[in-house]
C-alpha cells in the first residue's frame, strides 16, 4: 500500500469514529453556528455603538479613544440624542452668558471650553512662526470674542508656549477658532467605515483558529490519548492490522478531525476577509504558523497523554494541558502586543505569540504604532519558528508511534535525537540571538535554556519499552555522553558566533568543572526521572537535584567572568560559604551525592535483560 | 494456524515471573483451553501469543514464522480478546464493529454484511444502535467476542470469554467457536469454567504458579489421570413394602469399605449415590458383594469416567501437597 493509502486508510477509521452520526451532525451544526458568530461579533464590533465595542476597537487601535476624538475635532460627543440636546442647552447657556451647572453635562462642557480657551490664550502669546501668524491674529481675535474683554499681552502666568511646531496641535487649534470656541455636539457612531466589518471578522476567525488549532486541538488529542491509556482500549488497537506508525497517525487524526470540521469555516472566513480588506499572503503565513504550532502542540499533547494516563485520570490530563496551553497562549499574545526589535527572536519559540504576530500583520493591526511589531521586520524567527515546530511535530510522531506500537525500547534514534538537538539550538539562538558586548546573556542562558529540550530528548533516548525497569540496562555513560556532546555542540556553534575570546566559561576551569557537572547531572536526573520508578522520596530527593542544578548554573554563570572580575568579586568556589562556613560544607556534600545517588539509582541487576538496543 | 512456544518467558518487575520455560505446541485447527488459577500466567501467554506484548525470554512460532516487530500482517490473522473488556462506552455496536472492521482493512463492500453477520451471530441487532455503556455485561462480551471474529482470523485467542455470559450465551459460544474450528482456525481459550472446556476443547495445557504443569490431547490427559481415581455410580431400588435396607444402609457400607459418597439423587424410581472408592476395582467388587450380602437392591453399578474438572482438581491437590 502506498504511503498516502496507508495514512488515508489508517486515519479513515478514527475520523468515521470522531464524526459518527448526530455527534458528527452536531459538530457541523456548531461549526456553522461558530462561523456565524465570528461573521456577527465581528460586524457588532465594528459597528456597535456600546461601550464594551468602542474599549475593544480603541485596545486594538482601530479608533482613538473619546478623549483624544473630541479633542482633535473640538467637539463633544453624546452616547445619546437626550444627551446631545442636554449639550447642546448647556453650550447655548454659556455662550449667553448663563451661569455654569455643576452636573456631568456642564462638566464636561466646562473641561471643554476651558481647554479651548487655554489653547487660544497660549497660542495669542508669543512669536508664531510666519506661516501661522494668520492664525495666531485669528485665535487673539476668538479669544477676545468668547471672553469680552481684550487679550492682556503681561504674559501666560505659568501656562506653557504655544508648540507651532506640532502639525495635529495646530489642526486643532484652527478648529477652534473656525468653530469661534462653539464645539461641535456629536451623537456617537463608530468612526469605522462598513467594510471593516470584514476585517474584525477575520481577525476574530483568525483568533478563533488560533484558540482551536493551539489550545483546543493538543488538549483534546492529549485528553483522548490519557482516555485510551487509562481504560486500556490501546490493546486491542495494538493487536489490529494497523501497524505502529498508522496506529499513531490515526489516533492523531481523530480529535484532528473534530477540531477540524469547526475551524474549516473559521478559515476560510479567515483568508476571504484578509483576501478582500488585508493582506493575503501574511494571512497565508498565520495559517502556516498556526498548523506548524498546532502540529508541534498535539504531539506534545499525545505524548503527555501517553505517558500520564496511567497513572492520572484524562480529565486530570485534560485540565493539566489547558491550564498550561492556556498560560502559555496568554503569554505569547502579550509578548506579540509588546514585541520590540528585542524580543522579536522569540516568535520562533513561542507559536502562540507568532500566530498572534502574523494575524495582527494580516489585518494590519497595530499600524499605527509599534504595536504587534508592526514595523518590525519578523520574516526570520517565524519562518525558522515554524520549520522548527514542524520538525518537532514529526519527531513526536515517530515516538508516538513506537510507544503505541511497542516496536522499540526508545522512544528517539540517536540521528533523530540529533536533529531534534540542533533544531533546538537554532530556535533558541534565534530567540535570544548573539548580544555584540554580552556575550554571556547569548551563550550561557540559552545553555540554560536549552537544557530543558536537551533533557526531553534524552528521556525519549532512554530505554523505557516494555522491558520491567528492574531489567532495564540503561547505557548511562553513552548516554550522558550524548546529551554533553549536544551541549558541546551548541557551545561550539555559539563559539562561531561570537568574538574571540569572549566565551570566558572556556578559560576558567572552575567554571569549565560546574558547567561539566551542571550538564552531566542534568543528564542523569533526567534518565533518572525516565527510567527508574518514582517514590515519594525518590521525588523529593529529584526536587533538590533540580536545586543544586540552578545552584551549579548561577556558579558557572558567575565564574564564566573576566580573571580581574573575579578578583574584585572576591568569588568563592561554593558560593555559599560566603552566607556560612556551613552552608558552603553542605553545599560541597551535596555536589558529591547529588550525582552519585543518581547514579546508584541507575544501577539495575543485568542478569536476564535483553540490552537495551534499538 | 500452528503454535509453538519455545521456552517463553515473561516477567513485569524483573523479579517474579509472570510465566515461565513454557513450551507448549497447539495444532493448527485445534481448539486448546488453557486453564488455571488466578494469576497462573494464562493472561500474560495469551498477550504474547496476540503480538501486543513482547516476551522476556523465548520465542513464539506462527506456522513455523516468528512474528516480525510491529507485524501488522500477522495481526490480520490473529483474533484475540484480552482480559478487562476495554470498549467505547459511547460507541454502538454497529459502530463499534464497523471502526474495528476498518482497523482489520476488511474491504468496504464486505465491511457492511460481516458487520451484520456479527450483530445477527450474536443476538445484537436489537441493540445495533445503543450505546455500549447501556448494554448488559453479557452482551458487552457479546460484542467483544464478535469484534475477534469479524475478520475471520486463522488464530482466535479468547481470555475467559465466558465470564459475563449466561447459560444460553455459554452454549452459543460453544457452538460458535465448533463452527469456527470447522473452518480451519485455531482457537486458543482460557477459562475458569472447566466444564465450558470439557467437550469443547481437545487439546489442554494446565498451568500452575507461571509453569506449565501438563498439555497435550485432553483424552489423553483425562486417560493418564483417571487411573488414580475410581468414582462409581450406583443405582438401587427404594425398600419394599416388607421392609429392607435402602440407600442409607448402603452408605454405611460404603463408608466401611473406605468409601467417599460424593452425592446422591432419586432418578426414574431409583435412588443414585456416587461414590469413590480408592485402591482399585477390587475393592469395589468386595463393597459391592458387601452391599447385595446386606440385601441392598443394586441395580447398577457402572464406573463414572473422570472429567477435565477432576483431572485439574487432582493436580492441583498433587501440586498442593
Amino acid at each position: 500500500m502506498s504511503r498516502p493509502l496507508s495514512i488515508r486508510s489508517a486515519a479513515r477509521p478514527f475520523v468515521a469514529r470522531a464524526l459518527r452520526g448526530p455527534r458528527g451532525r452536531r459538530l457541523f451544526g456548531l461549526s456553522v453556528l461558530l462561523a456565524a458568530l465570528s461573521a456577527v461579533l465581528g460586524t457588532w464590533l465594528t459597528l456597535g455603538t456600546g461601550e464594551f465595542e468602542r474599549e475593544l476597537r480603541v485596545a486594538l487601535e482601530l479608533e482613538q479613544s473619546r478623549y483624544r476624538q473630541e479633542e482633535a475635532g473640538f467637539m463633544l460627543i453624546a452616547d445619546s440624542a437626550e444627551e446631545a440636546a442636554q449639550l447642546r442647552r448647556e453650550v447655548a447657556k454659556r455662550f449667553a452668558g448663563g451661569e455654569t451647572g455643576y452636573d456631568e453635562v456642564a462638566f464636561r462642557v466646562n473641561n471643554a471650553l476651558d481647554a479651548a480657551e487655554t489653547r487660544l490664550v497660549r497660542a495669542a502669546h508669543g512669536d508664531a512662526p510666519r506661516t501661522h501668524r494668520k492664525l495666531q491674529q485669528e485665535a487673539r481675535l476668538a479669544y477676545e470674542a468668547w471672553s469680552k474683554y481684550p487679550l492682556l499681552t503681561t504674559g501666560l502666568h505659568g501656562l506653557p508656549d504655544y508648540n507651532w511646531y506640532d502639525a495635529d496641535e495646530v489642526a486643532i487649534l484652527q478648529v477652534v477658532v473656525d468653530r469661534g470656541m462653539s464645539p461641535r455636539i456629536e451623537e456617537y457612531a463608530s468612526p469605522l467605515p462598513p467594510s471593516d466589518a470584514l476585517k474584525l471578522t477575520g481577525v476574530l476567525a483568525g483568533g478563533a483558529l488560533l484558540l482551536l488549532l493551539l489550545l483546543a486541538a493538543p488538549v483534546l488529542a492529549g485528553t483522548q490519548m490519557a482516555q485510551e491509556t487509562h481504560e486500556n482500549t490501546l490493546q486491542p488497537l495494538a493487536g489490529s492490522a494497523l501497524r505502529a506508525h498508522e496506529l499513531a497517525i490515526g489516533l492523531t487524526a481523530g480529535p484532528l478531525a473534530v477540531v477540524g470540521v469547526l475551524a474549516a469555516p473559521q478559515l476560510l472566513l479567515m483568508l476571504a476577509a484578509a483576501a478582500a480588506v488585508g493582506h493575503l499572503g501574511a494571512a497565508l503565513a498565520f495559517v502556516a504558523v498556526v498548523l506548524a504550532g498546532g502540529a508541534f502542540l498535539v504531539m506534545l499533547g499525545q505524548l503527555a497523554g501517553l505517558a500520564l494516563g496511567k497513572v492520572r485520570s484524562p480529565g486530570l490530563v485534560g485540565g493539566g494541558l489547558a491550564a498550561i496551553l492556556g498560560v502559555l497562549g496568554g503569554v505569547g499574545v502579550a509578548l506579540a502586543a509588546e514585541l520590540s526589535e528585542r524580543t522579536a527572536g522569540t516568535l520562533a519559540l513561542l507559536p502562540q505569540a507568532a500566530a498572534s504576530h502574523s494575524l495582527a500583520q494580516a489585518f494590519g493591526l497595530g499600524e499605527a504604532s509599534r504595536g504587534f511589531g508592526a514595523s518590525l521586520d519578523t520574516t526570520a524567527p517565524v519562518v525558522i519558528g515554524a520549520a522548527g515546530m514542524l520538525t518537532f511535530a514529526f519527531l513526536g510522531l515517530r515516538a508516538l508511534a513506537r510507544r503505541v506500537g511497542n516496536t522499540s525500547l526508545v522512544s528517539l534514534r540517536r540521528g533523530e535525537a540529533l536533529v531534534g538537538a540542533i533544531v533546538a539550538m537554532v530556535l533558541v539562538t534565534t530567540a535570544n540571538p548573539p548580544h555584540p558586548w554580552r556575550a554571556e546573556e547569548f551563550y550561557l542562558l540559552n545553555l540554560g535554556l536549552l537544557t530543558i529540550p536537551l533533557a526531553i530528548l534524552l528521556m525519549m533516548r532512554a530505554p523505557t519499552g516494555d522491558v520491567p525497569p528492574a531489567l532495564r540496562r540503561t547505557p548511562v555513560a553513552a548516554l550522558v555522553g550524548e546529551f554533553v556532546g549536544w551541549a558541546g555542540l551548541y557551545l561550539l556553534l555559539a563559539g562561531m558566533l561570537l568574538t574571540e575570546g569572549s566565551m570566558w566559561l572556556l578559560w576558567n576551569p572552575v567554571a569549565l568543572l560546574y558547567a561539566g557537572w551542571f550538564l552531566g547531572v542534568a543528564a542523569l536526573l533526567a534518565l533518572r526521572v525516565a527510567v527508574a520508578p518514582m517514590t515519594f522520596a525518590s521525588r523529593a530527593w529529584a526536587g533538590v537535584c533540580a536545586a543544586m542544578l540552578a545552584v551549579a548554573f548561577g556558579h558557572m554563570i558567575m565564574w564564566a567572568r573576566p580573571g580581574e572580575e573575579l578578583l574584585w568579586r572576591d568569588a568563592h568556589v561554593f558560593g555559599f560559604t560566603a552566607l556560612s562556613p556551613l552552608l558552603g560544607l553542605v553545599q560541597a556534600l551535596l555536589t558529591v551525592a547529588v550525582p552519585w545517588t543518581l547514579l546508584r539509582a541507575l544501577r539495575r541487576p543485568a542478569s536476564v535483560a535483553p540490552a537495551a538496543g534499538e | 494456524m500452528r503454535i509453538d512456544l519455545r521456552n517463553l518467558g515473561k516477567t513485569y518487575d524483573g523479579d517474579r515471573w509472570a510465566i515461565r520455560g513454557l513450551d507448549l505446541t497447539v495444532p493448527s485447527g485445534s481448539i486448546c483451553g488453557l486453564i488455571g488459577p488466578n494469576g497462573a500466567g494464562k493472561s500474560t501467554t495469551l498477550r504474547m501469543l496476540a503480538t501486543v506484548m513482547r516476551p522476556t525470554e523465548g520465542e513464539i512460532r506462527f506456522d513455523g514464522r516468528a512474528p516480525e516487530i510491529d507485524d501488522a500482517d500477522l495481526r490480520r490473522a490473529i483474533g484475540f480478546l484480552g482480559d478487562g473488556n476495554p470498549l467505547y462506552k459511547h460507541m454502538s455496536p454497529a459502530e463499534y464493529l464497523r471502526f474495528f472492521g476498518e482497523c482489520f482493512r476488511i474491504p468496504d463492500k464486505e465491511l457492511g454484511a460481516a458487520v451484520e453477520d456479527m450483530l445477527v451471530t450474536f443476538d445484537l441487532v436489537d441493540k445495533r444502535d445503543a450505546p455500549a455503556g447501556s448494554l448488559s455485561k453479557g452482551m458487552r462480551q457479546r460484542l467483544l467476542i464478535a469484534r475477534c471474529l469479524l475478520h475471520r482470523p486463522r488464530l482466535l485467542i479468547l481470555d475467559e470469554p465466558a465470564d459475563g455470559l449466561d447459560p444460553r450465551g455459554r452454549s452459543d459460544l460453544r457452538a460458535i467457536l465448533q463452527r469456527t474450528r470447522e473452518r480451519g482456525t485455531t482457537v486458543l481459550i482460557s477459562s475458569h469454567i472447566l466444564r465450558e472446556l470439557d467437550d469443547l476443547c481437545d487439546q489442554l495445557a494446565i498451568l500452575q504458579q507461571g509453569k506449565l504443569v501438563v498439555a497435550g490431547d485432553v483424552g489423553d490427559i483425562i486417560e493418564r489421570y483417571e487411573v488414580r481415581r475410581f468414582v462409581y455410580e450406583l443405582r438401587i431400588l427404594p425398600p419394599t413394602r416388607e421392609g429392607g435396607p435402602g440407600s442409607e444402609r448402603a452408605r454405611e457400607l460404603l463408608i466401611e469399605h473406605r468409601g467417599l459418597v460424593e452425592a446422591s439423587g432419586f432418578e426414574d424410581g431409583c435412588e443414585t449415590l456416587t461414590a469413590q472408592i480408592p485402591g482399585g476395582e477390587d475393592r469395589m467388587a468386595d463393597a459391592l458383594a458387601a452391599l447385595v450380602a446386606a440385601g441392598v437392591r443394586v441395580v447398577t453399578c457402572s464406573r463414572v469416567r473422570s472429567r477435565l474438572e477432576d483431572v485439574y482438581n487432582r493436580l492441583s491437590e498433587d501440586r498442593v501437597n
